[in-house]
């Protein structure tokens, strides 16, 4: 490859094409979060669930030999993991940070655990096939746009209409402005009726179970296999995305995108050979999150009991 | 009354509840009928609002039970409360500042939560409701942006949104100005002539006279007396509230003031939080031994002229001199070794950390606090506070106790107390009494006149003009960021202080 080709269509097609799939563990998982951060719980325990998601979707995917039921034990494996922060963090009122770092130390040991127990110490795990590209008929026909956006696998598209779907919930339910009143201010909430904590539980294990199907979409969608650590910090670019795009899940969608086309870029510069060593190209998206976050993070209001334990009973 | 023959819309049988140790309410019983406006009164701390959290449902009892219409009623959640017709008006009012009057009120409806809003039938009904009342307020704002009043003006159209027939208003008047306390009695008389029941909560006996039927007393969580208002001696009231006759300010003789400047400011211009240019060059001189009241109605930069002389906002222009000497505008910590005490409006989080005990309170804006070989002297600041609270009255477990745990007057005096320990030249008060019951704020006031006694140069910001003309030597009125008048207490009347704070001339 010369270097020429960076800037060639067909370079472009396939970079950017690479960049929606890249982007699909951040769709779901910054829409997970989204929910969880609107009632007020934050979800830095997303990386961790992704670690769960991610083990179970493809240790059931490989015994049962169908990708839907290890997609569906991926999400409830998330969702049962984030069960417990939920629980520790809301009903018992632990500090959210501390209780997801923790969390998602525990998350990497298990799942390291599992892995050995169940596949032994080698690292060629056995291959499984991935989801395979459905061209939507018609559209997958335009030029350059098709290929890259119409010609992706089923969760990718599913990713689409999840973000639509929680944007129509936030926008225009009454669910939606319950969450928004449980993160914005509890006690209001709780005087309106509102079962706070049912809620704070119940959008955090959403939270879970979209963060599993995150998980799910990387052993069942690109790799085909779990490696340790898969998640690789993904859980925390979501955190930065659903931050950058202010808890608007549509543009989440628009901002993984992003993301996941820099993640896609860093793996071309990788295997193009540079003087540079590969981990300057491999640290690039965790470099350009702190810089975007650092850049265009002013005036951002988060929901304003973001990671406040809320008691019932206070005076 | 003809509600009086049927049962009681409302009641209390021995209601009790304990928080920590304490009974804030010891077995309590009251009935409410239609049509009727029952005032509850009693003073900070007596058991109003626990009383009223437990009616609906915010707190359950540990003993006791509620009667709606003669029926008995469990009722564990707000929710339960509003499906027996019980709507609240809290003292901290319960909107969520980012949405507006429309949909604050889309949370209160009865509709399942996947169902989708219904925006314009809610803004229908409450423009039908607005008009109804004669309640002007703006719907599409989002609450937070609207002033305190027209939030409360929500709060009531979100009760009569929902239908509730029993309606309890908690202090709903501490927030207000004069003439907006008449328009909210207006709203109420005219609930109750719809057959509604109405408690309402406060601690002003004036304004319970004016507007209940019936009168009942809270004292230290029980109730203490029960009057139709009709046959209401002020006096026996004020004893059942308080336990013992309350002081007041009217043997206090004021002594002039000395003729050196404790401070002095020119050409103050600041800005608050939105940006806002709302201090707009403030000249001001405040002597040694002198009180100066500063009143005007809320927005018009007096937050920001307190913050900016205690040196806790940053003045983007002007000077500031403390006992003569020029001031560092960008150094608060210089403020309090010059000797600036601060009293700030917000006594929860500003004036102390709510989590601390109040040792640690303690040591909070005091640089010279108890040390050893240059380590914190714990013991010594802990005797330190211990003896200050026995000084100032201050009703807490201890120097050990979380300051969240202290009522507001409790608070208020500790904060006093902490403020008077190293004998300020200068002593900012921003709002000190606001809130507080009729001896705490005695209490407050007259420490304040020692202070001037003592030499130093006292200024009290209060909404309360009462206060200002019994105490200050000077009141300075402020409009839209300046000092548009300067007048004697003696020599000047309410009327021309509140004409002059609407901005017309004097």
């Amino acid at each position: 490859m010369n270097e020429t080709s960076l800037f060639s269509a067909a370079f472009l097609t396939a970079l950017f094409s690479s960049g929606v799939r890249q982007s699909i563990p951040l769709i779901y998982g910054s829409v997970g979060d989204t929910v969880s951060e609107r009632s007020g719980v934050m979800g830095i325990s997303l990386e961790g669930e992704m670690l769960f998601g991610a083990f179970f979707a493809y240790l059931f995917a490989l015994r049962s030999g169908s990708l839907w039921v290890g997609v569906l034990m991926g999400a409830v494996a998330g969702m049962l993991s984030s069960l417990i922060v939920a629980v520790w963090s809301v009903l018992f009122r632990q500090d959210q940070s501390i209780v997801g770092i923790m969390f998602n130390i525990l998350a990497t040991g298990f799942t390291n655990f599992l892995n050995r127990m169940i596949f032994g110490t080698s690292n060629a795990n056995i291959s499984i096939d991935t989801f395979q590209p459905i061209a939507i008929p018609g559209l997958s026909k335009i030029p350059v746009v098709g290929e890259i956006f119409f010609n992706q696998d089923i969760l990718a598209y599913l990713s689409v209409v999840l973000a639509a779907a929680v944007f129509f919930v936030l926008r225009r339910t009454k669910l939606g402005l319950q969450l928004g009143a449980v993160g914005e201010n509890p006690r209001a909430a709780q005087a309106a009726g509102i079962p706070v904590y049912r809620v704070r539980v119940l959008s955090y294990m959403f939270c879970g179970f979209a963060a599993g199907v995150a998980g799910a979409s990387l052993t069942l969608s690109t790799v085909g296999t779990f490696t340790e650590a898969i998640s690789a910090g993904r859980g925390f670019i979501c955190l930065a995305i659903v931050i950058l795009s202010r808890w608007n899940p549509l543009t989440a969608l628009v901002a993984s995108f992003g993301f996941g086309s820099i993640q896609a870029l860093q793996i071309r510069l990788q295997v193009q050979g540079s003087a540079l060593p590969y981990q300057v190209f491999v640290a690039l998206p965790y470099l350009i999150t702190v810089l975007v976050l650092a850049l265009a993070g002013h005036n951002i209001r988060a929901p304003r009991e973001l990671g406040v334990p809320f008691e019932k009973e206070s005076r | 009354m003809s509600g009086e023959k049927q049962a009681p819309l409302l009641e209390l049988q021995g209601i009790t509840k304990i928080f920590g140790g304490v009974a804030a309410n010891d077995s309590i019983s009251l009935k409410l009928h239609r049509g009727e406006v029952l005032a509850l009164l009693g003073e900070n701390g007596a058991g109003k609002s626990t009383l009223m959290n437990i009616i609906y449902g915010i707190y359950r009892p540990d003993a006791g039970s509620i009667l709606v219409n003669g029926q008995k009623v469990r009722i564990t959640s707000p929710k339960d409360a509003m499906a027996h017709g019980i709507g609240m008006v809290h003292q901290h009012f319960m909107l969520i500042g980012r949405f507006n009057a429309v949909e604050n009120v889309t949370l209160i409806t009865p509709d399942a939560s996947w169902s989708l809003l219904k925006k314009k039938q809610i803004r229908a009904s409450l423009e039908e409701l607005k008009a109804r009342y004669g309640i002007e307020v703006d719907l599409d704002c989002p609450v937070e942006q609207l002033s305190i009043s027209m939030q409360q003006k929500i709060e009531i159209l979100k009760l009569l949104y929902t239908g509730a027939d029993i309606l309890i208003l908690d202090e709903p008047t501490a927030v207000l100005l004069p003439q907006e306390c008449e328009a909210l009695f207006e709203i109420i008389r005219h609930m109750a002539q719809q057959g509604k029941g109405v408690i309402f909560i406060s601690h002003k006996l004036d304004e319970v006279l004016q507007i209940s039927q019936r009168v009942d007393v809270l004292s230290h969580g029980r109730i203490t007396g029960e009057v139709e208002t009709a046959q209401a001696d002020k006096d026996l009231i004020v004893r059942m509230m308080s336990g013992d006759n309350v002081p007041d300010m009217s043997g206090y003789v004021k002594k002039p003031p000395q003729e050196e400047a404790a401070l002095s400011c020119a050409g103050l211009v600041a800005f608050d939080d939105r940006k806002v240019r709302t201090l707009d060059g403030v000249d001001l001189t405040v002597h040694r031994g002198e009180i100066v009241g500063v009143a005007g109605v809320e927005g018009n930069g007096q937050d920001e002229l307190a913050e900016v002389l205690a040196g806790v906002r940053r003045a983007t222009a002007g000077q500031i001199f403390i006992g003569g000497k020029e001031m560092d505008l960008s150094d608060p910590a210089g403020f309090i070794s010059s000797g600036v005490g601060y009293i700030p409006s917000d006594r929860n989080t500003v004036g102390t950390v709510p989590d601390f005990p109040l040792y640690e309170n303690w040591m909070l804006r005091n640089p010279h606090y108890p040390k050893k070989r240059g380590l914190t002297d714990l013991r010594a600041v802990q005797a330190q506070a211990a003896q200050a609270m026995e000084d100032f009255d201050v009703r807490a477990a201890g120097p050990g106790a979380r300051s969240a745990n202290l009522s507001g007057g409790n608070l208020q005096k500790f904060i006093l107390a902490r403020e008077l320990e190293t004998e300020p030249q200068v002593l900012i008060c921003s709002y000190p009494t606001r809130g507080l019951d009729v001896k705490a704020s005695w209490f407050i006031r007259s420490q304040l006149t020692k202070a001037k006694e003592r030499g130093a140069g006292v200024v009290l910001f209060s909404g309360d003009l009462d206060e200002l003309f019994a105490i200050s030597d000077r009141i300075v009125v402020l409009y839209r960021g300046r000092v548009v008048g300067q007048l004697r207490p003696e020599e000047t009347t309410a009327q021309e202080v509140i004409l002059m704070m609407m901005g017309g001339t004097a």
